[in-house]
Formats: C-alpha cells, sequence, structure tokens
C-alpha cells in the first residue's frame, strides 16, 4: 500500500496549557513494497508519526493518505476500522497487551474484531504462530506460562493474524538479546519479501536500517530531518551527529580506512561480508 | 467533565493557605465539618460564608476556578435545596397553586441547607487545592501516628497512600498505551450497547492487572534491596513544620466556634 | 587484589522447579574493579545478582560480602548499604513522589539522621549530574534520569559496590550514554567496584573482567581480550560478537591473512594498514 504523507502536524492535548507541538509539517511518501526505517531519538516523533497510519492519533494539520483511506485535519469522522486491519501495528512490548486464556484465542482476537469467522480465525492462529516460529502445541497454553521471548512472538503473530498490507513495528526487539533481536529482525524482513509488504520500522539501530531499509528517514525535533537512500543518508554524517545519530559500523569503519589509506572505497557497504570483500579487494589492488 | 471536579486536585501557588502545615489544615478542615451543623440562622450562616470567603481569599485560588469545580455539584445543590422547598410545611404559606404549597419555612430551611453544602464542599476542596496529596498523606500520619499504639498500620497505610500516588501518572500512561495497541487489533472501546461495551474493557484492564502485579513485585524488590524494612527506626526526611499561622489559624477557628454557640438560635 | 565479595559452590533453585537455576558457581570479585556478566536470558545471570545482596540466598554455598554473610540475619542490612542495585525497569524502582523523595528512601531505611540526610541527597544528586530535578516526578523524567537518579539513591548510602541488573537494557542510546558514562566515572575517580550483568557488547568490551554465564553453569571467565576470541562460546551464550571481531573473521573468509581477530577498529585499521 502506498503511504502519503502531507504537511503533517500533530499536537498534543490541543486548547489546553499543557498544549505541545510534536509535529510539524513533515513530508513524507512511501511508495508500495517500500522498507522504510524511521530513525530518531526519543520526543523526536517518530512514536507520533507511525501513531497517525492507522488512525490512533488524528492530525492536527495536514492529511495523511493511507491507500484508498485519507485521514485529514478537520475531516468528518470515519470508520477506521478497515485501515486498521490494513495497517498493523506491533507496538514496543508487544507482549504487554496479551490478555486471553489460551494463545489461540490472543492470536485471533485481532482477526474476531475484523469480522473473520471462528473457523477460519482458529485456522489462521495455527498458520501465523508457524510464521514466528512456534510449535502448534503453543496454541492451547496460557500466554502468561510462556517465556519473554515466546511471549512476543504470540503477540507479533496476533497482529499478523490480521493479513495487514501495511506493518508499523515500533522498536519490535527492544529489550530482547542478541540472538533474539537477529531472529525476529530475520522474520519481520522474510514477511516483508514474501508478502510484498510496505514496511515501516521505527529503530535506534542505525546497523539494522543499513541492513533492512531501502529508505530511511530521520526525524530530529517533531520534523522530517533527513529522508533517502541508506547512501544518501550515511554521507550525511555532520548531519546525523547533529541530531545526535551517526552512521553505522561498517561506513565508520570505511571511513577510518580511507583516512589511514587515502584510499575512496565506496561508501555503500553496508553489511560486513560486502564491506570484507572490498576491503580484501582493496588490499589486493595494493599489493600488486 | 472529570476533569472539571476540583476535589481532589491541587492547584499550584504559593499563599498564606499554601504554606500553612498540612496538619493544621486537616484539624481545621475536619473540625469545619462539624462546625457547620452548628449554623441555623441568618447571623451563623453570615459569619460562616464570611469566615469562607476570608479562607479562600487566603488561597489565591481564583474564585473562577473555584465556581468551574463547583459547577457539576451544582446540580445536586440546586436538587437538595428544591427538595426542602417543596416537602418542608412550616411558616406561612407563599404560594399556592392546586397540589403545590410552598411554606416560607421550607424556602430558608431550602437555602440553609444548599448554603452548608457548599460550603462544605468549599472548604474539603480548598484543603486538596492547597495541600499536595503527599503532604495530605504525611499530615494524616503524623495525626494518626497515636493509634500506632492500637497497633493501627499507620506507618504502612501511609506509605500506600504515597506509593499510589507516585504510579497514578504511571498507570495512566500504560493504560493508554494498552488501550492503543488493542484499538489497533480492532478493539471498539467508545461505541456498541453497553452490555458489549463492558466485555471491550476484558482486554485493557486484564493486561493492566497483570502489569500491575509485575510492578508490585519488582517495587517490592528494589525497596527490599534499598533497605526497607517497615516503619521502625525509619527516619524521615519529609518533616512537618508548624508555625505560628497554623496556631493562629487554629485559634480563629475556635473563636468561630465560639461564636456559633453564642449567636445560634 | 583483594576481594570484596566472594560466592563459594552456590546452587540456587526456584520454588516449584526441578531444575537448578545456578549450578555451583563460584566467583571472585575484586575491590574496585569493573566485572561484566554477560549471558543468553535464562542463563542465571540476573538470579546471580540478586545473590549478591541478600534477595535471594542460595540452597547450597555461601555468598560473602567484606566479612559480612548474606545467610546471616544479622549481617543483611550492611550487606544491602554496601551492596546497592540499579534494576532493569527505571519506573519499577522509583519509590518516592519526587527526586528528592527517592533518594531518601534508602537513607530513611537506615534511620538517617534528618540533617546528615539532605547533605547526603545533595551530594549524591550532584554526583549524577541531577541536581536540577530535586523537585521533579518522575513521570517527567527520561528513563536514563530515572536510572540517575536510582544511582543517586545508591550513592547515598555510601556503598562500595553497585550492581547494574540489566539497567540500561531498557533505555534508548541517550540514555544509555548517560547511565553508563555516570557509573564509569564513579568506578575510575571513587573507586566503587561495578558489577555489571548485560546485553552490551561494547560495555563488556570495556569491562575490567568478563564472566560468560550458560545455563545456570559459569562458562568462562577472563579479561575482555581472551573472552572475545571464543567466537562458539560467546554464540552459544547467546552473545553476538563485536563488530571488528565479525569484520576480522569475514575479510579472513576473504583470504585477507590477519594474524588474529581484533576487538576495536582502530587495532584492526592499523592491522590491515600494515599488511598494505
Amino acid at each position: 500500500m502506498e503511504i502519503s504523507i502531507k504537511q503533517l502536524e500533530h499536537r498534543y492535548m490541543q486548547g489546553t496549557p499543557f498544549e505541545r507541538r510534536a509535529l510539524h509539517d513533515v513530508n513524507l511518501d512511501i511508495p508500495h513494497e517500500t522498507f522504510l526505517a524511521l530513525i530518531g531519538h526519543t520526543g523526536s516523533g517518530k512514536s507520533t508519526l507511525i501513531q497517525h497510519l492507522n488512525g490512533l492519533l488524528k492530525p492536527s494539520a495536514g492529511s495523511i493518505r493511507m491507500g484508498e483511506t485519507i485521514l485529514e485535519a478537520g475531516g468528518k469522522k470515519q470508520d477506521l476500522k478497515p485501515l486498521r486491519k490494513k495497517a498493523g501495528i506491533v507496538f514496543q512490548y508487544p507482549e504487554h497487551q496479551l490478555f486471553e486464556e489460551t494463545v489461540e484465542k490472543d492470536i485471533m482476537f485481532g482477526p474476531r474484531n475484523f469480522g473473520m469467522s471462528e473457523e477460519e480465525a482458529k485456522k489462521t492462529a495455527s498458520r501465523v504462530i508457524e510464521m514466528v516460529g512456534l510449535p502448534q502445541t503453543v496454541l492451547s497454553k496460557s500466554p502468561f506460562d510462556l517465556s519473554g521471548g515466546q511471549m512476543r512472538r504470540v503477540a507479533i503473530a496476533g497482529v499478523l493474524a490480521m493479513k495487514p498490507e501495511v506493518l508499523i513495528l515500533d522498536e519490535p526487539t527492544a529489550g530482547l538479546d542478541p540472538a533474539g533481536r537477529v531472529e525476529i529482525m530475520e522474520l519481520f524482513y522474510d514477511l516483508h519479501q514474501k508478502n510484498k509488504l510496505t514496511t515501516v520500522l521505527v529503530t535506534h539501530s542505525m546497523e539494522d536500517a543499513s541492513k533492512y531499509a531501502d529508505e530511511i528517514a530521520v526525524m530530529h525535533k517533531g520534523e522530517l530531518y533527513l529522508h533517502g537512500k541508506p547512501r544518501e543518508i550515511f554521507n550525511e554524517r555532520k548531519a546525523l551527529q547533529e541530531a545526535g545519530l551517526d552512521v553505522p559500523e561498517t561506513v565508520q569503519f570505511l571511513l577510518k580506512w580511507n583516512e589511514k589509506s587515502g584510499q575512496h572505497l565506496s561508501l555503500s557497504n553496508f553489511t560486513i561480508e560486502e564491506l570484507a570483500k572490498s576491503l580484501g579487494q582493496a588490499l589486493k589492488k595494493r599489493g600488486s | 467533565m472529570l476533569q472539571n471536579v476540583i476535589i481532589g486536585q491541587y492547584y499550584p501557588a504559593s499563599s498564606p493557605l499554601h504554606r500553612m502545615d498540612s496538619r493544621s489544615k486537616l484539624i481545621a478542615a475536619f473540625f469545619y465539618l462539624f462546625i457547620v451543623f452548628l449554623a441555623n440562622n441568618w447571623i451563623t450562616y453570615g459569619l460562616l460564608i464570611a469566615f469562607t470567603a476570608v479562607t479562600i481569599s487566603a488561597s489565591k485560588v481564583p474564585v473562577r476556578y473555584l465556581y468551574k469545580g463547583l459547577k457539576p455539584i451544582l446540580i445536586l445543590v440546586v436538587f437538595t435545596m428544591l427538595l426542602h422547598v417543596f416537602l418542608t410545611k412550616e411558616g406561612d404559606v407563599l404560594y399556592k397553586a392546586g397540589w403545590l404549597e410552598i411554606y416560607e419555612g421550607g424556602v430558608i430551611q431550602g437555602i440553609f441547607i444548599a448554603m452548608r453544602l457548599l460550603l462544605l464542599v468549599l472548604m474539603t476542596s480548598l484543603l486538596t487545592l492547597t495541600t499536595t496529596p503527599i503532604d495530605i498523606t504525611d499530615g494524616l500520619e503524623h495525626l494518626l501516628g497515636p493509634l500506632k499504639k492500637w497497633k493501627l498500620p499507620v506507618h504502612e497505610f501511609a506509605l500506600m497512600m504515597s506509593i499510589s500516588l507516585r504510579f497514578i501518572p504511571t498507570l495512566l500512561q500504560e493504560t493508554e498505551k494498552i488501550m492503543k495497541a488493542q484499538m489497533a487489533r480492532g478493539a471498539d472501546f467508545t461505541s456498541g450497547p453497553i452490555k458489549e461495551r463492558a466485555k471491550a474493557f476484558v482486554p485493557l484492564l486484564v493486561p493492566l492487572f497483570i502489569s500491575s502485579f509485575k510492578r508490585a513485585e519488582e517495587l517490592a524488590l528494589a525497596m527490599e534491596a534499598r533497605g526497607y524494612r517497615g516503619g521502625e527506626g525509619r527516619t524521615r526526611l519529609r518533616a512537618l513544620e508548624w508555625h505560628n499561622r497554623d496556631t493562629f489559624a487554629i485559634v480563629l477557628l475556635i473563636l468561630l466556634t465560639l461564636s456559633l454557640f453564642l449567636l445560634r438560635s | 587484589m583483594e576481594n570484596i565479595i566472594s560466592v563459594k559452590d552456590v546452587t540456587f533453585f526456584y520454588p516449584g522447579e526441578e531444575t537448578a537455576t545456578l549450578k555451583n558457581v563460584s566467583l571472585d570479585v575484586y575491590k574496585g574493579e569493573w566485572l561484566s556478566i554477560v549471558g543468553h536470558n535464562g542463563s542465571g545471570k540476573s538470579t546471580l545478582a540478586k545473590l549478591l545482596n541478600g534477595l535471594l540466598l542460595p540452597h547450597e554455598g555461601t555468598v560473602n560480602v567484606s566479612d559480612y554473610v548474606t545467610s546471616r540475619e544479622d549481617d543483611i542490612w550492611e550487606i544491602r548499604r554496601q551492596v546497592g542495585m540499579v534494576f532493569q525497569n527505571p519506573d519499577n524502582q522509583f519509590v518516592g513522589t519526587s527526586v528528592k523523595d527517592d533518594i531518601a528512601f534508602g537513607l530513611e531505611n537506615f534511620g538517617v539522621p534528618r540533617d546528615e540526610m539532605i547533605k547526603r541527597i545533595n551530594e549524591s544528586v550532584q554526583r549524577v549530574g541531577m541536581e536540577a530535578f530535586l523537585d521533579q516526578e518522575p513521570h517527567q523524567l527520561s528513563g536514563g534520569q530515572k536510572q540517575r537518579v536510582a544511582i543517586a539513591g545508591i550513592l547515598a548510602q555510601k556503598p562500595s559496590v553497585i550492581v547494574l541488573d540489566e539497567a540500561t537494557s531498557m533505555l534508548d542510546p541517550i540514555g544509555r550514554i548517560e547511565v553508563m558514562e555516570t557509573v564509569r566515572e564513579l568506578n575510575q575517580n571513587e573507586g566503587i567496584t561495578v558489577i555489571s550483568i548485560t546485553h552490551d557488547l561494547e560495555e563488556a568490551l570495556s569491562a575490567d573482567r568478563v564472566v560468560v554465564m550458560k545455563m545456570g553453569e559459569k562458562a568462562a571467565e577472563g579479561v575482555p581480550d581472551a573472552i572475545f576470541q571464543q567466537r562458539d562460546l560467546l554464540k552459544s551464550a547467546g552473545l553476538d560478537l563485536p563488530f571488528s571481531l565479525k569484520l576480522s573473521e569475514a575479510l579472513r573468509r576473504q583470504g585477507v591473512e590477519l594474524d588474529r581477530g581484533y576487538l576495536t577498529q582502530e587495532e584492526l585499521v592499523d592491522a590491515l594498514w600494515k599488511l598494505a
């Protein structure tokens, strides 16, 4: 699904003495099937932004178009359910939203709310539990008897069960150990490709952004600060540092190497394997 | 509408009333609850109103703010007043239309009751408007301190209160977060028949309870790690200080009480 | 080196569980060092942390803190004064209604007189750089700020050891840096011993010593340089490898003849430069 955000502004507690502007003049187009990484510090407005994408927050000014649905400031009250079905959000610490007696029922909660039949929802539950890498036997267990990592997978399954076309991920790996982080990110990336999803990933990790994203958007102080292909963004190291961020470690290493060797290796080698290859070739060239 | 109710809310300012010791304010407010009932004629009510007016002006809480907060309660006040106006049958008949008879005594009684209610609400509101919840808790702990002799868990009660106060904003944030997460999964908290709506809160309440229990457990552990072992041998950072203005306020209240006794009929 | 904590042959079961969470673990912590304890979720590292100040008691074995023993009831309060603990969730350890009140909480428990308390609060709040926030309420603070208040609360008790139980795992990068810099300063300038339970590789890399926990047992112990060369061990403990080490390996797969894995980017750049 194509997403188009125009002059979006959001003010919390509008009309009270506590009014605070969280977003200002954000313009962002996310083409169909794009994997977008949304980066920025706490308070930069990135959480506020993604909550607009399925109507949990309403624009104070400007508009958002999600496929056929248009949300705009002062617009008429509309039924948001169709939009919420299509745009699934995995919130931070999603395991905090589990509530049913069994894993199966919890996964069925979303689909049932969106009008899927009981039988179909059950089938869906058994399908998505495999997708998140858990065995069928988990379905009949209470979610609260599972480990933290398993609970997170169940919560993610609950969002996938709605068959979203857009997947919005708010720091989905927070609090996991390194092995768990990689597994969860690979899971999402796989889904993104296989199901031709449009994915928005909120993250603090430049490494994840460089590894998975087609495009990167950097938020700073409520505004869209930078937007472009990873290669373009990583060429703006100064600007990133001004926003309290930095380029990923591979690029840091390349910059260090280029400085030391006087070579100009391309900054577009984001994975360690690519970097090793390009360094290997550079060394051979010098050696010969 | 809920955010307009001011009972229990704090109005940040630095007035003589704000600076008073919470103990003297608690004693005064408690005392006031009783002496309001001493008034039974125009003079005594006038005296009470004057006293309340002075207190309000000493609190620096804007009258408009007070009025806004009282609005929801006004309905109750007017209703009680009308009840008395229509149902009390004393004194001369002022008005008669069919079965409806309004007596002079009823009108006076109605006005008095309405005033009594308003004065009570105003004074208790002033207590919470000028005293932070935590100061009220401290004051209560000190005032109820002697009850520890009879094994009443005064310290535990006060600690419980202060921890609840500390966690109210945290729980509100948490509620909002879970609510959004469930709304994203198609939950609807705002429409549909009442029975359905009540059911819709299960997905909100269960996670909230679970996280609160987890919080309580972790908090208990953190408290233990920091050497908490009950109220015995504990010192306190928060100290209450009794000033001349507190003594003055109490004396004033005693004078008011004496006058009420002398002037009531 | 002088021991400040010694854990001897400790075994621990949670009630109702059949397998031991900790099996025969022994560990010495030296005065003034920074010790990182790493391991996968469920490796027993958090349980180990809670044994260090007597929040949990071993079923077998002993835990000593200087001359005190956690299993002796008379010692436990002194141990808790000396061994301060910062937990994972910044919210769930903030007891007071304001920064000041929260720092005071521990002091109140230990019966410190009020004048002394005020002195210590003012002093410790400066050491964590939170003096401008004394009267703020917890919901007005960021996660990193709350954790710094927790550290100030411990400092006011004049501790000899600070245990960080994944204290930065719920923070954003800025909060993480704030907290780590605060603790590093205390460790280096004031000689406070730091025991840090963590997933953070960079942090473990800069520790004096690292202990790797695996399935309730101590799998390895040593200086970071030695520990991080053992790639299989780290993998099986659910840990990632540091970037420079991963790159060293990838380079070797490309036929670059590095003599060993390097832990920092600078070292690796230098090594490559010499090769070329």
